[in-house]
Protein backbone atom coordinates (compact mmCIF):
# COMPACT_ATOMS: atom_id res chain seq x y z
CA UNK A 1 0.00 0.00 0.00
CA UNK A 2 1.22 3.38 -0.68
CA UNK A 3 1.66 6.54 0.92
CA UNK A 4 -1.83 8.46 0.56
CA UNK A 5 -2.23 10.49 -2.54
CA UNK A 6 1.18 9.11 -3.76
CA UNK A 7 0.85 7.33 -7.53
CA UNK A 8 2.26 4.13 -7.27
CA UNK A 9 2.29 2.10 -10.51
CA UNK A 10 0.06 -1.03 -10.84
CA UNK A 11 1.16 -4.86 -11.13
CA UNK A 12 0.81 -5.77 -14.93
CA UNK A 13 -0.30 -9.40 -16.04
CA UNK A 14 0.89 -10.62 -19.32
CA UNK A 15 -1.30 -13.41 -20.62
CA UNK A 16 1.43 -15.20 -23.01
CA UNK A 17 1.08 -19.31 -23.69
CA UNK A 18 4.76 -19.26 -25.33
CA UNK A 19 7.01 -19.04 -21.52
CA UNK A 20 9.62 -17.30 -23.99
CA UNK A 21 7.69 -14.61 -25.23
CA UNK A 22 5.56 -13.80 -21.79
CA UNK A 23 9.48 -13.74 -20.18
CA UNK A 24 10.65 -11.08 -22.72
CA UNK A 25 7.49 -9.31 -22.45
CA UNK A 26 7.96 -9.53 -18.48
CA UNK A 27 11.62 -8.73 -18.64
CA UNK A 28 10.73 -5.22 -21.04
CA UNK A 29 7.77 -4.11 -18.91
CA UNK A 30 10.35 -4.66 -15.68
CA UNK A 31 13.01 -2.41 -17.88
CA UNK A 32 10.36 0.37 -18.06
CA UNK A 33 9.94 0.20 -14.44
CA UNK A 34 7.10 -1.73 -13.63
CA UNK A 35 5.82 -4.91 -11.93
CA UNK A 36 4.83 -7.46 -14.06
CA UNK A 37 3.74 -11.19 -14.30
CA UNK A 38 3.02 -13.60 -16.58
CA UNK A 39 0.56 -16.09 -16.83
CA UNK A 40 -0.03 -18.71 -19.89
CA UNK A 41 -3.76 -19.74 -20.02
CA UNK A 42 -6.35 -17.30 -19.00
CA UNK A 43 -7.61 -19.34 -15.98
CA UNK A 44 -3.82 -18.10 -15.18
CA UNK A 45 -4.34 -14.95 -16.17
CA UNK A 46 -7.83 -14.42 -14.63
CA UNK A 47 -5.93 -15.71 -10.58
CA UNK A 48 -2.90 -13.17 -11.41
CA UNK A 49 -5.26 -10.18 -11.87
CA UNK A 50 -7.48 -11.17 -8.97
CA UNK A 51 -4.37 -11.47 -7.00
CA UNK A 52 -3.29 -8.24 -8.13
CA UNK A 53 -5.92 -6.31 -8.03
CA UNK A 54 -4.20 -5.22 -11.16
CA UNK A 55 -5.74 -3.22 -13.54
CA UNK A 56 -3.73 -3.28 -16.81
CA UNK A 57 -3.49 -6.62 -18.86
CA UNK A 58 -1.16 -7.78 -21.71
CA UNK A 59 -3.10 -9.95 -23.50
CA UNK A 60 -1.65 -12.33 -26.91
CA UNK A 61 -5.16 -13.07 -28.68
CA UNK A 62 -4.07 -17.04 -29.13
CA UNK A 63 -4.38 -17.20 -25.35
CA UNK A 64 -5.53 -20.58 -24.85
CA UNK A 65 -8.27 -21.61 -21.30
CA UNK A 66 -9.92 -20.06 -21.88
CA UNK A 67 -9.11 -18.50 -25.84
CA UNK A 68 -7.92 -14.35 -26.05
CA UNK A 69 -11.76 -13.53 -26.88
CA UNK A 70 -13.45 -15.64 -24.53
CA UNK A 71 -11.09 -13.93 -21.81
CA UNK A 72 -11.94 -10.56 -23.21
CA UNK A 73 -15.65 -11.13 -22.92
CA UNK A 74 -15.13 -12.51 -19.23
CA UNK A 75 -13.07 -9.66 -17.97
CA UNK A 76 -15.45 -6.80 -19.98
CA UNK A 77 -17.07 -5.77 -17.04
CA UNK A 78 -13.74 -4.86 -15.44
CA UNK A 79 -12.67 -2.38 -17.13
CA UNK A 80 -8.90 -3.19 -17.79
CA UNK A 81 -6.35 -1.00 -20.03
CA UNK A 82 -5.60 -4.07 -22.07
CA UNK A 83 -3.23 -4.01 -24.83
CA UNK A 84 -3.63 -6.83 -27.45
CA UNK A 85 -0.42 -9.32 -28.80
CA UNK A 86 -1.27 -10.50 -32.16
CA UNK A 87 1.09 -12.08 -34.81
CA UNK A 88 1.36 -11.16 -38.35
CA UNK A 89 -2.17 -12.05 -40.29
CA UNK A 90 -4.24 -11.10 -37.18
CA UNK A 91 -5.68 -7.91 -37.73
CA UNK A 92 -8.76 -9.17 -38.25
CA UNK A 93 -9.05 -9.68 -35.06
CA UNK A 94 -8.45 -6.57 -33.66
CA UNK A 95 -11.80 -4.77 -34.21
CA UNK A 96 -13.83 -7.72 -32.13
CA UNK A 97 -10.92 -7.22 -29.23
CA UNK A 98 -11.22 -3.40 -29.65
CA UNK A 99 -15.27 -3.55 -28.87
CA UNK A 100 -14.30 -5.56 -26.20
CA UNK A 101 -12.29 -3.55 -24.50
CA UNK A 102 -8.61 -3.98 -25.70
CA UNK A 103 -7.39 0.08 -26.08
CA UNK A 104 -3.95 -0.39 -28.23
CA UNK A 105 -2.63 -3.63 -30.52
CA UNK A 106 1.01 -4.42 -31.40
CA UNK A 107 2.26 -7.28 -33.47
CA UNK A 108 5.43 -9.88 -32.25
CA UNK A 109 8.07 -9.78 -33.36
CA UNK A 110 8.12 -6.64 -31.50
CA UNK A 111 10.96 -3.85 -30.02
CA UNK A 112 10.83 -3.45 -26.58
CA UNK A 113 11.90 0.14 -26.48
CA UNK A 114 8.53 0.50 -28.65
CA UNK A 115 6.33 -1.73 -26.49
CA UNK A 116 7.36 -0.07 -23.08
CA UNK A 117 6.59 3.67 -24.71
CA UNK A 118 3.29 2.42 -26.05
CA UNK A 119 2.74 0.87 -22.23
CA UNK A 120 3.29 4.58 -21.00
CA UNK A 121 1.06 5.74 -23.16
CA UNK A 122 -1.93 3.17 -22.26
CA UNK A 123 -1.13 3.21 -18.31
CA UNK A 124 0.35 6.93 -17.81
CA UNK A 125 -3.19 8.10 -16.75
CA UNK A 126 -4.33 4.78 -14.82
CA UNK A 127 -2.07 4.42 -12.33
CA UNK A 128 -3.76 3.78 -8.56
CA UNK A 129 -4.05 6.41 -6.39
CA UNK A 130 -4.00 4.63 -2.46
CA UNK B 1 11.29 -81.98 -7.98
CA UNK B 2 11.26 -79.96 -11.07
CA UNK B 3 9.12 -77.28 -12.04
CA UNK B 4 7.35 -79.19 -14.98
CA UNK B 5 6.91 -82.66 -12.42
CA UNK B 6 4.96 -80.65 -10.03
CA UNK B 7 2.41 -78.95 -12.79
CA UNK B 8 2.59 -82.91 -13.84
CA UNK B 9 1.28 -83.93 -10.51
CA UNK B 10 -1.15 -80.86 -10.01
CA UNK B 11 -2.65 -81.50 -13.19
CA UNK B 12 -2.98 -85.35 -12.46
CA UNK B 13 -0.52 -86.57 -14.97
CA UNK B 14 -2.75 -84.58 -18.13
CA UNK B 15 -0.63 -83.35 -20.11
CA UNK B 16 -2.45 -81.09 -22.45
CA UNK B 17 -3.12 -79.53 -18.98
CA UNK B 18 0.60 -78.89 -18.33
CA UNK B 19 1.30 -77.34 -21.76
CA UNK B 20 -1.37 -74.80 -21.07
CA UNK B 21 -0.20 -73.90 -17.59
CA UNK B 22 3.25 -73.86 -18.89
CA UNK B 23 2.37 -71.38 -21.98
CA UNK B 24 -0.22 -69.38 -19.24
CA UNK B 25 2.94 -68.92 -16.32
CA UNK B 26 5.37 -67.99 -19.71
CA UNK B 27 2.75 -65.01 -20.99
CA UNK B 28 2.25 -63.91 -17.66
CA UNK B 29 6.07 -63.41 -16.78
CA UNK B 30 6.37 -61.78 -20.31
CA UNK B 31 3.78 -59.36 -19.26
CA UNK B 32 4.63 -58.39 -15.84
CA UNK B 33 8.96 -57.48 -17.42
CA UNK B 34 7.09 -55.80 -20.39
CA UNK B 35 5.18 -53.40 -18.01
CA UNK B 36 8.23 -53.09 -15.89
CA UNK B 37 9.52 -51.95 -18.75
CA UNK B 38 7.51 -49.77 -19.67
CA UNK B 39 6.32 -47.91 -16.69
CA UNK B 40 10.20 -47.08 -15.57
CA UNK B 41 10.24 -45.68 -19.15
CA UNK B 42 7.24 -43.60 -18.69
CA UNK B 43 8.91 -43.10 -15.14
CA UNK B 44 12.26 -41.88 -16.79
CA UNK B 45 10.81 -40.06 -19.78
CA UNK B 46 8.70 -38.18 -17.57
CA UNK B 47 11.55 -37.20 -15.45
CA UNK B 48 13.77 -35.99 -18.43
CA UNK B 49 10.28 -33.82 -19.65
CA UNK B 50 10.41 -32.22 -16.61
CA UNK B 51 14.23 -31.49 -16.37
CA UNK B 52 14.25 -30.47 -19.36
CA UNK B 53 11.24 -27.89 -18.90
CA UNK B 54 12.78 -26.84 -15.87
CA UNK B 55 15.83 -26.17 -17.69
CA UNK B 56 14.11 -24.32 -20.25
CA UNK B 57 12.47 -22.00 -17.82
CA UNK B 58 15.39 -21.67 -16.03
CA UNK B 59 17.35 -20.12 -19.30
CA UNK B 60 14.94 -18.16 -19.89
CA UNK B 61 14.38 -16.47 -16.87
CA UNK B 62 18.23 -15.92 -16.83
CA UNK B 63 18.37 -14.87 -20.40
CA UNK B 64 15.25 -12.69 -21.05
CA UNK B 65 15.96 -9.44 -19.11
CA UNK B 66 19.48 -9.46 -20.76
CA UNK B 67 17.65 -9.76 -24.47
CA UNK B 68 15.24 -6.95 -24.18
CA UNK B 69 18.23 -4.48 -23.13
CA UNK B 70 20.34 -6.08 -26.27
CA UNK B 71 23.10 -5.68 -22.77
CA UNK B 72 26.59 -5.62 -23.58
CA UNK B 73 27.15 -8.82 -21.26
CA UNK B 74 24.67 -11.43 -23.24
CA UNK B 75 26.94 -13.23 -24.66
CA UNK B 76 28.60 -13.66 -21.23
CA UNK B 77 24.96 -14.62 -19.78
CA UNK B 78 24.82 -17.50 -22.60
CA UNK B 79 27.81 -19.41 -21.40
CA UNK B 80 26.31 -19.28 -18.07
CA UNK B 81 23.05 -20.71 -18.57
CA UNK B 82 24.84 -22.68 -20.89
CA UNK B 83 26.81 -24.36 -17.83
CA UNK B 84 23.45 -24.33 -16.39
CA UNK B 85 20.84 -25.63 -18.46
CA UNK B 86 22.62 -27.20 -21.18
CA UNK B 87 23.17 -26.44 -24.81
CA UNK B 88 19.78 -27.85 -25.96
CA UNK B 89 17.52 -25.67 -23.64
CA UNK B 90 19.53 -22.22 -24.39
CA UNK B 91 19.63 -22.71 -28.16
CA UNK B 92 15.53 -23.24 -27.74
CA UNK B 93 15.45 -19.84 -25.85
CA UNK B 94 17.32 -17.71 -28.14
CA UNK B 95 15.87 -19.18 -31.43
CA UNK B 96 12.16 -18.13 -29.81
CA UNK B 97 13.60 -14.69 -28.97
CA UNK B 98 15.23 -14.11 -32.30
CA UNK B 99 11.33 -14.57 -33.76
CA UNK B 100 9.82 -12.67 -31.09
CA UNK B 101 12.21 -9.88 -31.08
CA UNK B 102 13.30 -7.04 -33.72
CA UNK B 103 16.09 -4.67 -33.41
CA UNK B 104 19.99 -4.80 -33.21
CA UNK B 105 19.50 -7.72 -31.09
CA UNK B 106 18.52 -10.04 -33.77
CA UNK B 107 21.89 -10.36 -35.35
CA UNK B 108 23.91 -10.66 -32.07
CA UNK B 109 21.36 -14.01 -31.10
CA UNK B 110 22.38 -15.22 -34.89
CA UNK B 111 25.73 -15.43 -34.20
CA UNK B 112 25.56 -16.67 -30.71
CA UNK B 113 23.81 -19.90 -31.75
CA UNK B 114 26.26 -20.31 -34.90
CA UNK B 115 28.97 -20.29 -32.16
CA UNK B 116 27.30 -22.60 -29.58
CA UNK B 117 27.24 -25.08 -32.84
CA UNK B 118 23.41 -25.09 -33.10
CA UNK B 119 23.43 -23.60 -36.58
CA UNK B 120 25.57 -26.50 -38.06
CA UNK B 121 23.67 -29.14 -35.89
CA UNK B 122 20.20 -27.94 -38.22
CA UNK B 123 22.11 -27.75 -40.87
CA UNK B 124 23.00 -31.33 -41.13
CA UNK B 125 19.12 -31.94 -40.16
CA UNK B 126 18.32 -29.80 -43.10
CA UNK B 127 19.96 -32.41 -45.17
CA UNK B 128 18.83 -35.26 -44.24
CA UNK B 129 17.09 -38.23 -46.31
CA UNK B 130 14.14 -38.22 -43.74
CA UNK B 131 11.61 -35.75 -44.83
CA UNK B 132 10.20 -35.30 -41.43
CA UNK B 133 13.81 -34.65 -39.78
CA UNK B 134 14.54 -32.05 -42.57
CA UNK B 135 11.29 -30.36 -42.05
CA UNK B 136 12.51 -29.73 -38.67
CA UNK B 137 15.77 -28.76 -39.23
CA UNK B 138 14.78 -26.10 -41.49
CA UNK B 139 12.08 -25.12 -39.18
CA UNK B 140 15.10 -24.47 -36.57
CA UNK B 141 17.23 -22.90 -38.83
CA UNK B 142 14.76 -20.21 -40.00
CA UNK B 143 14.35 -19.25 -36.07
CA UNK B 144 18.08 -18.57 -35.91
CA UNK B 145 19.08 -16.57 -39.03
CA UNK B 146 22.76 -15.45 -39.79
CA UNK B 147 24.83 -16.00 -43.03
CA UNK B 148 25.05 -19.66 -42.74
CA UNK B 149 21.35 -20.37 -41.63
CA UNK B 150 20.29 -18.13 -44.71
CA UNK B 151 22.65 -20.73 -47.61
CA UNK B 152 20.80 -23.58 -45.65
CA UNK B 153 17.36 -22.38 -46.38
CA UNK B 154 18.47 -21.26 -49.90
CA UNK B 155 19.26 -24.60 -50.35
CA UNK B 156 16.16 -26.10 -48.65
CA UNK B 157 14.11 -23.59 -50.62
CA UNK B 158 14.60 -26.15 -54.02
CA UNK B 159 14.26 -29.06 -52.32
CA UNK B 160 11.61 -32.13 -53.49
CA UNK B 161 9.56 -31.67 -50.62
CA UNK B 162 6.63 -29.10 -50.67
CA UNK B 163 6.69 -28.98 -47.01
CA UNK B 164 10.18 -28.34 -46.74
CA UNK B 165 9.91 -25.63 -49.52
CA UNK B 166 7.48 -23.78 -47.53
CA UNK B 167 9.26 -23.95 -44.18
CA UNK B 168 12.19 -22.45 -46.22
CA UNK B 169 10.75 -19.63 -47.22
CA UNK B 170 9.13 -19.07 -43.67
CA UNK B 171 12.25 -19.22 -42.61
CA UNK B 172 13.71 -16.83 -45.26
CA UNK B 173 11.26 -14.13 -44.41
CA UNK B 174 12.25 -14.44 -40.56
CA UNK B 175 16.03 -13.49 -41.37
CA UNK B 176 14.75 -10.23 -42.84
CA UNK B 177 17.71 -9.34 -44.89
CA UNK B 178 17.30 -8.03 -48.43
CA UNK B 179 18.50 -11.36 -50.02
CA UNK B 180 16.47 -13.81 -48.12
CA UNK B 181 13.23 -11.78 -48.93
CA UNK B 182 14.40 -12.10 -52.68
CA UNK B 183 14.63 -15.87 -52.92
CA UNK B 184 11.29 -16.14 -50.25
CA UNK B 185 9.20 -14.41 -52.91
CA UNK B 186 11.00 -15.91 -56.20
CA UNK B 187 10.37 -19.31 -54.26
CA UNK B 188 6.69 -18.26 -53.50
CA UNK B 189 5.95 -16.91 -57.25
CA UNK B 190 7.39 -20.40 -59.34
CA UNK B 191 5.78 -22.81 -56.45
CA UNK B 192 2.24 -21.03 -55.85
CA UNK B 193 1.37 -23.20 -52.30
CA UNK B 194 -2.07 -24.42 -53.29
CA UNK B 195 -4.34 -23.80 -50.07
CA UNK B 196 -5.44 -20.35 -50.24
CA UNK B 197 -4.31 -19.88 -45.77
CA UNK B 198 -0.57 -20.20 -46.56
CA UNK B 199 -0.84 -17.92 -49.47
CA UNK B 200 -2.56 -15.54 -46.65
CA UNK B 201 0.29 -16.27 -44.55
CA UNK B 202 3.05 -15.66 -46.57
CA UNK B 203 1.96 -12.23 -47.60
CA UNK B 204 0.84 -11.45 -44.12
CA UNK B 205 4.29 -12.33 -43.07
CA UNK B 206 5.88 -10.36 -45.71
CA UNK B 207 4.07 -7.26 -44.77
CA UNK B 208 5.85 -7.19 -41.68
CA UNK B 209 8.65 -7.60 -42.43
CA UNK B 210 9.16 -6.45 -45.69
CA UNK B 211 6.29 -4.20 -46.82
CA UNK B 212 8.82 -2.32 -49.44
CA UNK B 213 9.22 -5.81 -50.78
CA UNK B 214 5.70 -6.51 -51.15
CA UNK B 215 4.41 -3.39 -52.57
CA UNK B 216 6.92 -3.83 -55.05
CA UNK B 217 5.35 -7.17 -55.99
CA UNK B 218 1.62 -5.53 -56.43
CA UNK B 219 2.98 -2.74 -58.07
CA UNK B 220 4.86 -5.06 -60.52
CA UNK B 221 1.79 -6.82 -61.58
CA UNK B 222 3.42 -9.95 -61.44
CA UNK B 223 0.41 -11.06 -59.00
CA UNK B 224 -2.85 -12.02 -61.10
CA UNK B 225 -6.67 -11.46 -59.62
CA UNK B 226 -7.02 -13.09 -56.26
CA UNK B 227 -2.94 -13.16 -55.17
CA UNK B 228 -3.02 -9.44 -55.69
CA UNK B 229 -6.15 -8.88 -53.20
CA UNK B 230 -4.42 -11.26 -50.78
CA UNK B 231 -1.05 -9.57 -50.60
CA UNK B 232 -2.59 -6.17 -50.64
CA UNK B 233 -4.74 -7.22 -47.83
CA UNK B 234 -2.49 -8.38 -46.18
CA UNK B 235 -0.29 -4.77 -46.74
CA UNK B 236 -3.41 -3.24 -45.27
CA UNK B 237 -4.02 -5.88 -42.21
CA UNK B 238 0.09 -4.73 -41.40
CA UNK B 239 -1.35 -1.29 -41.25
CA UNK B 240 1.29 -0.46 -44.28
CA UNK B 241 1.18 3.14 -45.77
CA UNK B 242 1.98 1.98 -49.25
CA UNK B 243 -1.14 0.04 -48.73
CA UNK B 244 -3.10 3.23 -48.65
CA UNK B 245 -1.82 4.44 -52.22
CA UNK B 246 -2.53 0.92 -53.77
CA UNK B 247 -6.41 1.00 -52.69
CA UNK B 248 -6.88 4.50 -53.93
CA UNK B 249 -5.48 3.14 -57.36
CA UNK B 250 -7.63 0.44 -57.47
CA UNK B 251 -11.34 2.00 -55.42
CA UNK B 252 -12.98 2.47 -58.69
CA UNK B 253 -11.66 -0.46 -60.55
CA UNK B 254 -14.02 -1.64 -63.30
CA UNK B 255 -13.47 -5.22 -61.58
CA UNK B 256 -15.51 -5.74 -58.83
CA UNK B 257 -13.56 -7.94 -56.26
CA UNK B 258 -10.63 -5.23 -56.74
CA UNK B 259 -13.07 -2.39 -55.35
CA UNK B 260 -14.30 -4.46 -52.29
CA UNK B 261 -10.68 -5.54 -51.84
CA UNK B 262 -9.63 -1.46 -51.82
CA UNK B 263 -12.39 -0.11 -50.02
CA UNK B 264 -11.33 -2.76 -46.75
CA UNK B 265 -8.21 -1.75 -46.96
CA UNK B 266 -9.10 1.69 -46.56
CA UNK B 267 -11.25 0.55 -43.83
CA UNK B 268 -7.88 -0.10 -42.21
CA UNK B 269 -5.19 2.44 -43.57
CA UNK B 270 -7.19 5.18 -44.27
CA UNK B 271 -7.66 8.63 -42.87
CA UNK B 272 -10.79 11.29 -42.46
CA UNK B 273 -10.37 12.11 -46.65
CA UNK B 274 -10.97 8.25 -47.52
CA UNK B 275 -14.01 7.69 -45.72
CA UNK B 276 -16.19 9.96 -48.77
CA UNK B 277 -15.35 7.12 -50.62
CA UNK B 278 -15.94 4.00 -48.22
CA UNK B 279 -19.34 5.34 -47.59
CA UNK B 280 -20.30 6.16 -51.37
CA UNK B 281 -19.11 2.46 -51.75
CA UNK B 282 -22.65 1.57 -49.47
CA UNK B 283 -24.20 2.32 -52.69
CA UNK B 284 -22.64 -0.09 -54.91
CA UNK B 285 -23.96 -2.24 -57.83
CA UNK B 286 -22.66 -4.91 -56.23
CA UNK B 287 -23.65 -6.85 -53.46
CA UNK B 288 -19.76 -7.96 -51.77
CA UNK B 289 -18.78 -4.36 -52.36
CA UNK B 290 -21.39 -2.88 -50.18
CA UNK B 291 -20.68 -5.31 -47.45
CA UNK B 292 -17.04 -4.35 -47.40
CA UNK B 293 -17.69 -0.67 -47.58
CA UNK B 294 -19.93 -1.82 -44.01
CA UNK B 295 -17.46 -3.81 -42.63
CA UNK B 296 -14.79 -0.89 -43.62
CA UNK B 297 -17.20 1.30 -41.72
CA UNK B 298 -17.08 -1.34 -38.55
CA UNK B 299 -13.14 -0.95 -38.87
CA UNK B 300 -12.86 3.03 -38.87
CA UNK B 301 -15.72 3.12 -36.69
CA UNK B 302 -13.99 0.75 -34.08
CA UNK B 303 -9.94 1.64 -34.72
CA UNK B 304 -9.65 5.22 -36.12
CA UNK B 305 -8.42 7.83 -34.32
CA UNK B 306 -11.04 9.88 -32.57
CA UNK B 307 -11.63 12.89 -35.17
CA UNK B 308 -12.30 10.24 -38.10
CA UNK B 309 -14.50 7.88 -35.67
CA UNK B 310 -16.29 11.19 -34.95
CA UNK B 311 -16.59 12.43 -38.76
CA UNK B 312 -17.80 8.40 -39.93
CA UNK B 313 -20.08 8.75 -36.91
CA UNK B 314 -21.60 11.86 -38.07
CA UNK B 315 -21.75 11.28 -42.04
CA UNK B 316 -22.54 6.94 -42.08
CA UNK B 317 -25.23 6.14 -40.07
CA UNK B 318 -28.13 7.65 -42.25
CA UNK B 319 -26.53 5.47 -45.46
CA UNK B 320 -25.71 2.34 -42.69
CA UNK B 321 -29.32 3.17 -41.68
CA UNK B 322 -30.42 2.23 -45.52
CA UNK B 323 -28.37 -0.76 -45.89
CA UNK B 324 -30.18 -2.59 -43.01
CA UNK B 325 -32.86 -3.33 -45.84
CA UNK B 326 -30.65 -4.59 -48.55
CA UNK B 327 -31.37 -7.54 -50.03
CA UNK B 328 -27.97 -9.26 -49.27
CA UNK B 329 -27.79 -10.62 -45.66
CA UNK B 330 -24.06 -10.03 -45.58
CA UNK B 331 -24.93 -6.23 -46.45
CA UNK B 332 -27.65 -5.82 -43.54
CA UNK B 333 -25.74 -7.82 -40.91
CA UNK B 334 -22.55 -5.80 -41.56
CA UNK B 335 -24.28 -2.33 -41.40
CA UNK B 336 -25.75 -3.36 -38.27
CA UNK B 337 -22.46 -4.17 -36.62
CA UNK B 338 -20.88 -0.88 -37.95
CA UNK B 339 -24.02 0.88 -36.30
CA UNK B 340 -23.49 -1.05 -33.09
CA UNK B 341 -20.07 0.70 -32.89
CA UNK B 342 -21.19 4.53 -34.19
CA UNK B 343 -21.70 5.34 -30.96
CA UNK B 344 -25.58 6.48 -29.35
CA UNK B 345 -26.83 7.35 -32.52
CA UNK B 346 -26.15 3.73 -34.15
CA UNK B 347 -27.57 2.47 -31.10
CA UNK B 348 -30.62 4.14 -31.66
CA UNK B 349 -30.66 3.91 -35.58
CA UNK B 350 -30.42 -0.19 -34.41
CA UNK B 351 -33.42 0.24 -32.27
CA UNK B 352 -35.53 2.24 -34.23
CA UNK B 353 -34.73 -0.91 -36.89
CA UNK B 354 -35.73 -3.42 -33.96
CA UNK B 355 -39.18 -2.34 -34.02
CA UNK B 356 -39.90 -2.30 -37.98
CA UNK B 357 -41.38 -4.96 -39.38
CA UNK B 358 -39.12 -5.95 -41.50
CA UNK B 359 -37.75 -9.02 -39.70
CA UNK B 360 -34.44 -9.25 -41.74
CA UNK B 361 -33.39 -5.99 -40.94
CA UNK B 362 -34.72 -6.70 -37.06
CA UNK B 363 -32.62 -9.67 -36.71
CA UNK B 364 -28.91 -7.90 -37.95
CA UNK B 365 -30.07 -5.05 -35.57
CA UNK B 366 -30.81 -7.29 -32.63
CA UNK B 367 -28.09 -9.12 -32.78
CA UNK B 368 -25.35 -6.55 -33.40
CA UNK B 369 -27.15 -4.38 -30.29
CA UNK B 370 -25.92 -7.52 -28.59
CA UNK B 371 -22.81 -8.11 -29.47
CA UNK B 372 -22.65 -3.38 -28.76
CA UNK B 373 -19.83 -2.06 -26.54
CA UNK B 374 -22.63 -0.62 -23.96
CA UNK B 375 -22.13 1.01 -20.75
CA UNK B 376 -23.68 -1.17 -17.93
CA UNK B 377 -26.69 1.25 -17.65
CA UNK B 378 -27.26 1.47 -21.54
CA UNK B 379 -27.41 -2.30 -22.19
CA UNK B 380 -29.90 -2.84 -19.24
CA UNK B 381 -32.25 -0.01 -20.79
CA UNK B 382 -31.31 -1.56 -24.47
CA UNK B 383 -31.96 -4.74 -22.77
CA UNK B 384 -35.62 -3.41 -21.61
CA UNK B 385 -36.66 -2.24 -24.99
CA UNK B 386 -35.44 -5.07 -27.11
CA UNK B 387 -37.26 -7.50 -24.35
CA UNK B 388 -40.65 -5.25 -24.93
CA UNK B 389 -40.31 -5.54 -28.94
CA UNK B 390 -39.56 -9.02 -28.74
CA UNK B 391 -42.38 -9.13 -26.13
CA UNK B 392 -40.03 -11.75 -24.10
CA UNK B 393 -41.64 -12.92 -21.19
CA UNK B 394 -40.64 -15.98 -18.79
CA UNK B 395 -41.35 -19.85 -20.24
CA UNK B 396 -43.06 -18.21 -23.98
CA UNK B 397 -41.26 -18.72 -26.99
CA UNK B 398 -37.92 -20.60 -26.94
CA UNK B 399 -36.67 -18.25 -29.84
CA UNK B 400 -37.60 -15.43 -28.66
CA UNK B 401 -36.09 -16.06 -25.28
CA UNK B 402 -32.50 -16.64 -26.97
CA UNK B 403 -32.77 -13.18 -28.19
CA UNK B 404 -33.22 -12.06 -24.90
CA UNK B 405 -30.90 -14.33 -23.71
CA UNK B 406 -28.05 -12.73 -25.53
CA UNK B 407 -28.35 -9.59 -23.37
CA UNK B 408 -28.23 -11.46 -19.59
Amino acid sequence: MGIAGRRSKPTIVVGESNFVTARLLVASLQAGGWTAVAGTTGEDVVALIDKHASNVLVLNLNLMQPGGIALLRILQSRRLKIIGVTNSGQADMRPLAASLGVSSFFELPFVPSDFTTQMRNLVEHSYVTH
Amino acid sequence: MSLIEWFRTMAGGNDALVVIAIGVVILTAIVLALSIVVLAHHVITDRQRRLNRQRFESASVLLAPRLVADSPDLEKTVEVARTQNGDRAVALVLRRARYDLSGPVVDRISATLERMGEVEKLVKESQSRREWRRIAGVRGLGECGGAKARAALVVASKDVSGEVRRAAREGLLNDRSPEAIRVAIQSFLIDLPRRAGWRRSFYARLAAVAAEELTELIESRQLQGGEEKLALEALGDAGRPSALTLALARVASADAESRATAIRVLGKVGGPRELPLIIDALDDSEWFVRAAAARALEWTLTLAENDVRSEAQDHACRRLERCLTDRSWWVRANAARALARAGSAGVEALLAVAESNDRYARDAAIAALAMAPLAADVRQTVRRKVESITNVAPFVPVAARRRGDLFA
